[in-house]
């Protein structure tokens, strides 16, 4: 139990600041007279999804900024990622809640006033929190229907800015509870500048940030059709990272191969372990992006941003470990086992890889899994072909373990793989929390 | 979580067109107030019934000041405000800034809290939709005779039909008493007379407003009027407005400044006798129709 609040901190942290200024409000008056008639009931419910709705859009972009602390309060800023993307879906449906219960509350006064309330817009405080509104329902559009490519996404996704500022103008502005009562005024001034400052660092400061790392990239190797390899050498600093985690990349505009699409931050699992001399990252070439780093000629310029994720070895307390790659998702299970195979420390782990693919031709770098479990007799290599042998199961895993007793279970791959496993794992018995996983999709 | 959320834009966007389609079917109405005249205007003495001027008058009362002040609880609440009665019974819960800030006003006349008592963070005054709103609960004007559907209701059922009716804005102001009234004409030599904070008149874009009332109220400080008083403040006051905002009063101001209205440059007006100050006089009616509330 512990353990899950430990693991969770972050997100149960934000999600009570978020109700905090519920729990104000429904101190504020009593419900009995909140909801003593329809029309009061209807307004109190727009007021209670305003007020909900917007400290959890002020929160998210907090959530967004990457801060590195973020990574740690949430056990890997791919699950920062992933609690941004759900806040952001909630906090948008209940500010579309928002008017739309307080237009009912009108609506029970007269249809007059319900048409005015919504266009007269002769109130201007009334009026910011509309364009805030469409504004927030275009770029939410955006995000859910129309799949713009990942950088285009990335750059409208930056207007955002605009529906927190008018929005928190609205929420100011309006006569509410808000301007009722000083406490919550302030507390919610703090949370849209916190969230206005977050963004801030991430659209404008980001850019003059010191804390990157300079490298220059050495050569582009092709794993296969699918999969390519860049290694890396530092300029000066070095990053220091553990085996496991990932880093944001984005190539300096001005070097012959970094064009503009390259020049945004991209996140890529590190392959190589800590202590090699390149920084090697590997990619699937699926995406837009991804496939441009074709295009990279040795001596390309990048910064490098990170490290971020919780995802690794070392961070559990057993010793026996098996980890579970799911196609591409063996990225950093390739970076554990180099580490394990370089580090004398490590030898002691007893690690059962399982490397879940289609067929023989999808899989990468499975000479160099079995040369290390050849030179390692602790590190036990398993191969699974699901066009022959079907879907794994959490059974087929446990039934090839010389022993199960005490491990914990790494997975990595697609969320559904992942899910399946996870449950079929939980239902075999085994603690949910000895269950580590990858969710590795950052861009929605 | 796709699914939600477009499950509820599907409800936004549902509510929001019937809304608007809604509006639009009885536009005849609406779009009148949508344009410009939220208040619907009674030409005084004229009853107010159901359907015309005339009507059955066996439930007829009439709404002095007398019978206002009966109406002075939650459970009938009457209010008088610039010179129209509404019964605001049913919306006291309903409303922003608490139940608790209107019932100390019931059966009385409103018009001063009505205008200075907005919500605290927009200039101390309430909006036009608020004034649109207020209007849903018109009853009458102050000495008018009105029907009532059933007798004792409070909640007559003489509202909006009248909003139909209406009368083109007055060009000189009259009283619905019969007070003791001097007649004064509107020159600049009489404007230039009030130009103190005991009597400050302003002339702007024309018309003359008696300010004396609003000087303590006003959000940008007394002392920002006054050097004005007593001239043409058409400048000052569409210049210097809110340094926050766009530097011009906004629209509820000047729907504000609407009820400070004494009459039109070199306009002959009755002004009541000296000494009392006509800003405050509950039986003040509203001088110009209801555009001063014009956005």
């Amino acid at each position: 139990m512990f353990k899950i609040l430990k693991r969770n901190f972050g997100y149960i942290f934000i999600l009570f600041l978020a109700i905090v200024p519920l729990i104000m409000w429904y101190f504020m008056s009593p419900l009995g007279v909140r909801f003593s008639s329809q029309s009061t009931a209807f307004r109190s419910l727009g007021q209670a999804t305003g007020l909900l709705g917007m400290s959890l859009l002020s929160l998210n972009f907090i959530l967004a900024a990457r801060f590195k602390f973020m990574d740690r309060a949430f056990s890997g800023l791919n699950i920062v990622y992933i609690k941004h993307s759900l806040i952001g879906a909630v906090s948008f449906c209940l500010l579309l809640f928002h008017p739309i219960f307080l237009v009912v509350q009108y609506f029970l006064i007269s249809l007059k006033s319900s048409l005015l309330f919504l266009f007269s817009f002769s109130d201007w405080s009334i009026n910011y929190g509309e364009i805030a509104l469409l504004v927030f329902i275009l770029l939410m559009a955006i995000t859910f229907y129309f799949h713009f490519k990942y950088q285009n996404w990335k750059n409208t996704h930056k207007f955002l800015g605009i529906v927190l500022l008018l929005g928190s103008l609205h929420m100011f502005l309006v006569t509410s509870d808000i301007s009722n009562n000083d406490v919550l005024k302030y507390y919610m001034l703090v949370l849209a500048i916190l969230g206005g400052v977050s963004y801030f660092y991430r659209t404008i400061f980001g850019i003059y940030k010191k804390n990157e790392y300079q490298y220059k990239l050495e050569s582009v190797v092709r794993v296969n059709d699918d999969v390519v390899e860049l290694r890396l050498l530092p300029f000066s600093r070095k990053i220091k990272y553990k085996a496991g985690q990932f880093v944001f990349v984005r190539f300096n505009p001005t070097t012959q191969s970094g064009n503009g699409v390259l020049a945004e931050s991209h996140p890529f699992s590190v392959t190589s372990h800590p202590d090699d001399k390149y920084l090697i990252l590997t990619i699937k070439t699926l995406g837009d992006y991804t496939s441009m780093v074709y295009l990279l000629k040795p001596g390309a310029v990048c910064s490098i941003e990170g490290p971020f994720g919780a995802f690794s070895y070392k961070n559990s307390a057993s010793m026996k470990q098996v980890w579970v790659a799911g196609g591409i998702g063996v990225t950093p299970f390739l970076s554990m086992a180099r580490q394990i195979n370089f580090d004398k420390m490590s030898k002691d782990y007893q690690i059962d890889l399982f490397y879940c693919i289609k067929n023989k031709d999808e899989a990468v770098y499975w000479e160099e899994f079995s040369e290390i479990s050849i030179q390692n007799p602790n590190f036990k290599f398993h191969q699974f072909y699901s066009d022959t042998e079907g879907r794994v199961s959490a059974e087929y895993i446990l039934k090839n373990l010389s022993d199960s007793l005490g491990i914990e279970i790494f997975l990595c791959g697609p969320a559904g793989f992942m899910q399946s496993l996870r449950n079929q794992f939980v239902k075999l018995g085994f603690n949910n929390s000895k269950i580590y996983s990858e969710e590795f999709s950052l861009s929605i | 979580m796709k699914k939600y959320i477009t499950a509820t834009l599907f409800i936004f966007f549902a509510i929001t067109l019937a809304v608007l389609t809604a509006g639009m079917l009885s536009k005849n109405n609406i779009s009148q107030q949508l344009s410009g005249l939220p208040t619907p205007d009674v030409s005084d003495g004229k009853t107010v019934s159901g359907v015309s001027g005339v009507t059955s008058s066996k439930n007829s009362i009439s709404l002095t000041k007398v019978e206002l002040a009966k109406h002075n609880s939650a459970q009938s609440c009457w209010l008088l405000i610039s010179g129209k009665i509404y019964d605001v019974s049913r919306f006291l819960n309903m409303h922003p800034g608490d139940s608790s800030s209107i019932i100390p006003t019931c059966g009385t006349d409103a018009t001063v809290a009505y205008d200075v008592q907005g919500p605290a963070s927009k200039a101390h005054t309430h909006s036009s939709n608020a004034t649109s709103m207020l209007a849903d609960y018109f009853i009458g004007n102050l000495n008018q005779n009105i029907s009532t559907g059933t007798a004792g209701s409070s909640t007559a059922t003489t509202s909006n039909t009248s909003s139909t009716s209406n009368t083109n804005p007055k060009p000189v102001v009259t009283t619905p008493k019969p007070p003791v009234v001097s007649t004064t004409t509107l020159t600049m030599s009489e404007l230039a007379k009030h130009s103190s904070s005991q009597s400050c008149w302003l002339l702007i874009s024309g018309d003359i407003y008696d300010v004396t009332s609003f000087l303590n109220l006003h959000p940008g400080q007394a002392s920002s009027i006054l050097p004005t008083c007593g001239t043409d403040a058409t400048v000052a006051y569409n210049t210097q407005g809110p340094a926050s905002g766009p530097h011009a009063h906004s629209s509820n101001a000047r729907a504000m400044l609407g009820n400070y209205f004494i009459g039109n440059l070199n306009q002959n007006v009755n002004t009541p006798a000296p000494g009392t100050n006509p800003t405050t006089s509950p039986t003040q009616p509203r001088p110009r129709g209801g555009d001063e509330f014009d956005d």
